[in-house]
């Protein structure tokens, strides 16, 4: 639920697209130290666009990384259910692991922002004889989610890699060029829609936000808010 | 209502919707689905355009754009193809390269003076004497020039797409229609896309006649586009141009404003074939036109262009036109057929049965034009006596169409392109294809095939081929019968040269049959000389229409065959494309700090620095200098603020991170103490300055290091790069995106800062170079006690997503002591008093560390580091070193970035970078000078703005010099009292 | 474009990497000036089968590449780690 009280610059965390929410008229909730913008205040538009093509900005949601050169062993060792590299898996609190190489996982909360799997890999990670490192995924990145049948259509026009949904198995990743800057996708669908997050360099947001406003406008897309995607899972 | 317009044929116009449009200010009537050129036709419009080098009077040839004649204006859009361009309502559509009106142009009397204008006229006339072409230019280019280029026309949208295919099948004539079908029926897991350039599928199938009766396309058309239509695995792409081949089956089809860039698995091309002119008299003029055109404009679009036609051909495609120009309604008064012998085929026997005249051996060697040129009034015939030459009796045939078909060129574009070889064969005197590069099949015309049953069959093969490359494979091969047809569509030499010339090859640019051979005989023998010279083949349609007759025509002058004459290369792209359709939607990335409002909001003026958006100062641009030295005032006076987020960042952890830092930088790292600092130097393989920072070490296994803003992605590739080949126990991490950084300088600094941190900061617990980790209001931070400008302060690396918070924590406790943001040109100028070196800007691409004056930063005892053993060997060959100098004066002339210091009339250094320091109240740089200029208290001399150069020596015009004195550096607080504080 | 396939991210358009010189041996600190000149300064530029390094920009992925230079084939492309399986060292490695 949004808070009606709240705006993004009462909390230290901000995203680097919360201008842009805040000229769409967003709803703010807190999550995980962000405002995060739960809906632009037409539900129904929202929950139509998430399945035909929308854009939501997931900065909000917790994410991690952990890279060297035996994060596997050490990563197994602490639970995470691994998957090969350029895949990701569903961990069993909802937190998607993707395995970018051999020695390199990032983290990706589930939409409810539950971070179990992230807080006990952060607190059980030590310097003394670490194998692999934490990687400050959280600020280095950001993350979009980008949703509904019409996302590879649209996608084709930033990106030369064939994501349309036979080409690209939910949960492979590819990390490409996307609008001539490096971002990792993943396909993630929610519920029965397809889906794909987008974590990329966050001093970049807004330009990527621009490029995919402006292509997806062929399609009847827009920006929904958190709750838009978290229905689609429901 | 349309004149010419035929009441029971036309089957891309739709007759319910009627629309008007303007040609040079006329209006007219056509319908949907209409080109420009057919409603033109339709309205009895004889001329479309004014010829380029002669301005006679043009019009359609091809009916499908293959040479220049229908370009027109439409709106701000030079160059639009008028035979292939839908006419749209309210359409304004202007003739090109007219002075005065179209129907009486200012400049035809050019067309008497072509004796004058021969071949390679401009390189001969206008460059004598010295400066002449400079006066004649401006005059040529407007009388010989193509469409208006708007300069105020609005932008359009043009984008890029993607597409994946198995198979790609370019053009939707029976060949490729037959070629995606067989491809598709492969698996219901294919991928096939099917390009056609015009709005409808068909290609041959909905124009040409295959038999007497005049049924057969029409049923082969609807049957095979029902079937290609049905099948859901064929996209179809009409009106789309696959404008090259480039490695890889990598496809750009353009449709509209927006470029696929189609990547296939396989390609099938059944672009078919362009048809050629016959080379007579007059053959330019309009009502001269091939078969093909003829049966577009009828077939398509219900378009008669004439009324009493002559017929010249030596192929079944001659006695097809004239049997559907019988059905339209015109006169066919006669036929000359080019062979000596009677065709056997059944379009050749009905053309007898309905009594047409048919003379054998004989060729029009002369179209008799109207007044002014203005079309058409009569046809000369007569016998061909051997190649090229005619009897001199002729019969003459009254008539206002002469219509020919002798023969066909393959439009196998995309196949040369690709490395795809289509040598001559002297017995069908046709490019036929020859090796077929991988993953390429081709069918139909352009593989020189021209029965439609072996076609539709070549197609099928074609098709099953590339399925089988894209890994689909069902049944066997389709095989295809061994007959191409009945006999040779291509006549080998359709070329009648007429001693009054306006024998055309080439009607682009205008040229006649004397001018290639002039070309050759002048010595510009070789076909790609002959090609530049006369320009035959460079014109908007690109040889299209003119280049086997050139070829032909070529090798004939030297005596050679068509395959020794050879051909040029071919290179995308296949036909004219906008720019617009290049750029597409220009993707320009962009960074913003987290803090970007907040100087925008303050008044910063942003700067680009890489994809980086910085300010540059703030405030009033009007008062840019004043703004810069008030911010210089506050850091040196009182308290200043700098966003520095854009600085790299790299951690450097594990047992051997410093063995990796000790590898890679200049200096030693292992005996750098945890919570301290050290600045980085780094050099490559050339021992040439790349990059530099400092490195702060946060454990025995942790350095965090910063590099440059524009370095960092090459320092961690570096890095990255040679760690595959040492296998140290390090992981090197790029973290530039993740910390946002402020530097918080000046004397006030510390007072700032301390009410936002725990933290103790004062020298003893906190001293210069120290590093800590820290909470600074409220978020966890990076405390990094350095300062490039020289006074007290610290960097502050927090979390970016908390950037905005932390500068606007800081700008709050700073207001009482009335802390100023300052911007990057502050920084250069308080960095250059303490003498510090910015990367690039006061090195260069040779700049060691010895010319740099940086010996101390360089590791004696180590083996090895990037670029040690170059410096070694290089240290007894300075030719340069870099300096700190002043200029004495209140108002001295100042010296710009790279102006040249010169000794004795020799170059030997320059200028790197110099301001005037209000603090110091003098101007003061850094430059490069010979190594014995280098010590401390010699001078030399600058050459500022507008000396001159003359030959090698340069004259030294003293009054354009300036005297440097050589100091030492730092300008200011040589002691590091003030940042130590 | 002209596609290659990374070891680690499978067929990617070229535009996606970076070439990065030929494979080759660095001298020990100690050879003499020419050995190093020819090492810094000279490819070898070979007609035929070459080693080259190849880096994935998005994945900052560095590897090697087989490329037939005649006719810019890329014939097999494979991870680093599979040439350079040892740690190098240049205190116990190379001679002064």
């Amino acid at each position: 639920m949004a808070d009606a009280a709240l705006k993004p610059t009462d909390l230290t965390r901000r995203s680097n697209l919360y201008r842009v929410s805040s000229q769409l008229g967003a709803r703010w909730s807190e999550v995980n130290g962000f405002a995060a913008p739960m809906h632009y205040g037409d539900a129904a538009a929202e929950a139509a666009a998430a399945r035909n093509l929308a854009i939501a900005d997931l900065a909000a949601l917790p994410r991690a990384g952990y890279k060297g050169w035996d994060m596997a062993t050490w990563a197994t060792g602490q639970g995470v259910d691994l998957p090969e590299p350029n895949r990701a898996r569903a961990q069993a609190d909802g937190t998607l692991a993707m395995r970018l190489s051999n020695g390199e996982l990032v983290l990706l909360s589930g939409d409810d922002a539950g971070a179990a799997t992230i807080d006990k890999l952060a607190g059980a990670w030590s310097m003394d004889g670490a194998v692999c490192f934490p990687v400050p995924r959280s600020d280095t990145n950001t993350r979009l989610a980008i949703t509904g049948t019409h996302t590879p259509q649209m996608m084709a026009k930033m990106c030369g890699i064939d994501l349309r949904a036979h080409r690209f198995e939910n949960h492979q990743i590819a990390q490409t060029s996307v609008a001539r800057m490096n971002a990792i996708l993943v396909r993630n669908d929610r519920g029965d829609t397809y889906a794909l997050d987008m974590v990329l360099d966050s001093a970049s947001a807004v330009y990527m936000w621009e490029c995919l406003t402006d292509a997806m406008a062929e399609f009847g897309g827009r920006p929904v808010g958190l709750e838009a995607v978290r229905a689609l899972s429901a | 209502m349309n004149r010419n317009r035929l009441a029971d044929k036309g089957h891309f116009i739709d007759r319910s919707k009627p629309l008007d449009f303007t040609f040079d200010g006329k209006r007219y009537m056509g319908f949907e689905g209409d080109t420009i050129t057919s409603a033109l036709m339709a309205n009895d419009v004889k001329i479309i355009s004014r010829s380029f080098k002669y301005h006679r009077p043009r019009a359609t040839v091809s009916m499908a754009g293959h040479d220049a004649n229908p370009l027109v204006q439409v709106g701000d859009e030079a160059n639009v193809v008028a035979d292939t361009r839908q006419v749209e309502a309210g359409m304004v559509v202007e003739a090109q390269n007219v002075s005065g009106s179209l129907e009486n142009d200012r400049m035809q009397y050019l067309d008497k003076m072509g004796k004058f204008l021969p071949v390679g006229f401009y390189y001969k006339a206008f460059f004598k004497p010295k400066g002449a072409w400079k006066r004649w230019e401006p005059m040529i280019r407007r009388m010989a020039g193509l469409g208006k280029v708007d300069l105020n026309a609005p932008h359009g949208y043009f984008d890029k797409q993607y597409l994946w295919a198995d198979v790609c099948v370019v053009g939707g004539g029976p060949a490729g229609l037959a070629a995606a079908l067989e491809a598709a029926e492969a698996s219901p897991d294919i991928e096939v896309v099917l390009v056609e350039e015009t709005p409808h599928l068909g290609g041959a199938l909905s124009y040409a006649r295959f038999d007497a009766a005049g049924q057969r396309a029409d049923a082969e058309r609807r049957k095979l586009v029902e079937a290609v239509t049905a099948q859901a695995n064929i996209r179809v792409l009409t009106n789309a141009y696959c404008n090259g081949w480039f490695t890889d089956h990598f496809l750009p089809i353009i449709q509209g404003n927006r470029m696929f860039k189609l990547r296939a698995k396989s390609v099938v091309v059944a672009t078919g074939s362009y048809e050629q002119p016959l080379v007579f008299r007059n053959n330019d003029l309009p009502g001269v036109m091939y078969g093909s055109a003829v049966q577009r404009l009828i077939n398509r679009y219900g378009v008669k262009p004439g009324s009493r036609a002559v017929i010249a051909t030596s192929n079944p495609d001659g006695y097809a036109a004239a049997l559907d120009m019988m059905d339209a309604g015109i006169e066919v008064a006669t036929i000359a057929d080019l062979n000596a012998e009677r065709p056997h085929h059944e379009l050749a026997d009905a053309v007898a049965d309905r009594g047409i005249p048919v003379s054998l051996g004989a060729t029009v060697y002369e179209a008799l034009a109207k007044p002014h040129l203005n079309g058409i009034e009569g046809a000369r015939i007569a016998k061909i006596t051997g190649e090229g030459r005619v009897a001199e009796r002729h019969d003459t045939f009254d008539c206002d169409l002469i219509v020919s078909s002798i023969g066909w060129q393959p439009a196998a574009n995309l196949i040369w392109h690709a490395g795809g070889k289509t040598p001559y064969n002297d017995a069908t005197a046709m490019f036929e294809i020859g090796e077929l590069p991988e993953g390429m099949h081709a069918a139909g015309s352009v593989a020189a095939c021209f029965l439609l049953d072996t076609v539709i069959e070549q197609g099928r093969a074609a098709g099953w081929s590339a399925a089988k490359d894209a890994g689909f494979t069902r049944g066997a091969m389709p095989s295809v019968r061994n007959d191409k047809g009945e006999m040779g569509q291509n006549h080998p030499w359709p070329i009648f040269e007429h001693e009054k010339g306006k024998d055309f090859v080439d009607f682009d640019e205008d040229l006649q049959i004397h001018d290639l051979n002039n070309a050759v005989h002048e010595g510009y023998a070789h076909i790609e000389l002959m090609k530049r010279f006369s320009t035959c083949g460079m014109g908007p349609s690109q040889g299209r229409h003119s280049w086997l007759n050139a070829i032909r025509l070529n090798a004939k002058a030297n005596g050679l065959s068509v395959n020794e004459a050879g051909m040029t290369t071919q290179r995308p792209p296949y036909t004219a494309e906008k720019i617009g359709v290049l750029a597409g939607r220009s993707f320009e990335p962009k960074r913003f700090t987290a803090m970007h409002n907040r100087h925008v909001e303050a008044g910063g003026k942003m700067m680009l620095a890489g994809l980086w958006y910085r300010p540059e100062f703030y405030g009033d641009a009007s008062r840019r200098a004043e703004n810069i030295r008030e911010e210089v005032a506050a850091v040196r006076g009182g308290v200043g603020l700098i966003d520095v987020s854009t600085l790299g960042g790299l951690e450097l952890r594990g047992p051997d991170a410093a063995e990796m830092m000790e590898r890679m930088y200049t200096w030693a790292y292992k005996k750098q103490e945890t919570g301290r600092a050290r600045y980085t130097l780094m050099t490559d393989m050339t021992g040439v300055i790349t990059d530099d920072g400092v490195a702060c070490r946060f454990g025995d296994n942790h350095f965090y290091v910063t590099a440059t803003t524009s370095g960092v992605d090459g320092v961690y590739k570096e890095m990255l790069f040679w760690n595959a080949q040492w296998r140290l126990k390090v992981d090197i991490t790029n973290v530039t995106g993740a910390y946002c950084g402020v530097n918080i300088a000046g004397p006030k600094s510390r007072e700032v800062l301390e009410k936002l941190t725990d933290e103790d900061l004062s020298a003893g617990a906190f001293p210069y170079m120290g590093v800590r980790m820290a909470t600074v209001a409220g978020i966890p931070c990076r405390l990094l006690r350095v300062g490039f400008v020289g006074e007290l302060g610290f960097e502050i690396h927090c979390p970016a997503h908390s950037g905005e918070a932390l500068w606007d924590a800081i700008m709050e406790a700073g207001k009482p002591h009335g802390i100023r943001p300052f911007g990057v040109e502050c920084q250069r100028l308080l960095r250059l008093e303490k003498g510090h070196i910015i990367v690039s800007q006061d090195t260069d691409g040779l700049t060691n560390p010895l010319e740099a004056d940086m010996e101390w930063a360089l590791a004696k005892k180590r083996p090895f580091f990037i670029g040690k053993r170059s410096i070694e060997i290089q240290r007894d060959h300075l030719h340069r070193k870099l300096v700190g100098f002043e200029i004495a004066g209140e108002n001295p002339a100042m010296p710009k970035e790279c102006h040249l210091v010169i000794r004795d009339g020799e170059i030997v250094g320059r200028v790197t970078s110099c301001s005037y320091s209000p603090t110091l109240k003098k101007a003061i740089g850094l430059a490069y000078v010979a190594p014995d200029q280098a010590e401390p208290g010699s001078s030399f001399e600058v050459r500022v703005d507008s000396g001159q150069m003359a030959g090698t020596r340069v004259k030294i015009d003293t009054s354009k010099t300036v005297t440097c004195k050589v100091v030492k550096l730092p300008f200011y607080d040589p002691e590091g009292a003030r940042q130590e504080l | 474009m002209k596609i290659m396939t990374c070891p680690l991210n499978g067929p990617r358009n070229i535009s996606e990497f970076a070439y990065g010189g030929e494979v080759k041996d660095l001298p020990a600190p100690g050879c003499d000036n020419e050995t190093w000149v020819d090492y810094v300064y000279l490819q070898e530029n070979l007609a035929g089968v070459v080693k080259e390094w190849w880096y994935h920009t998005p994945t900052a992925f560095w590897f090697i590449a087989e490329r037939d230079t005649r006719t810019d084939t890329i014939l097999k492309t494979y991870a680093a780690s599979e040439v350079f399986k040892e740690r190098v060292d240049f205190s116990a490695g190379p001679k002064e």
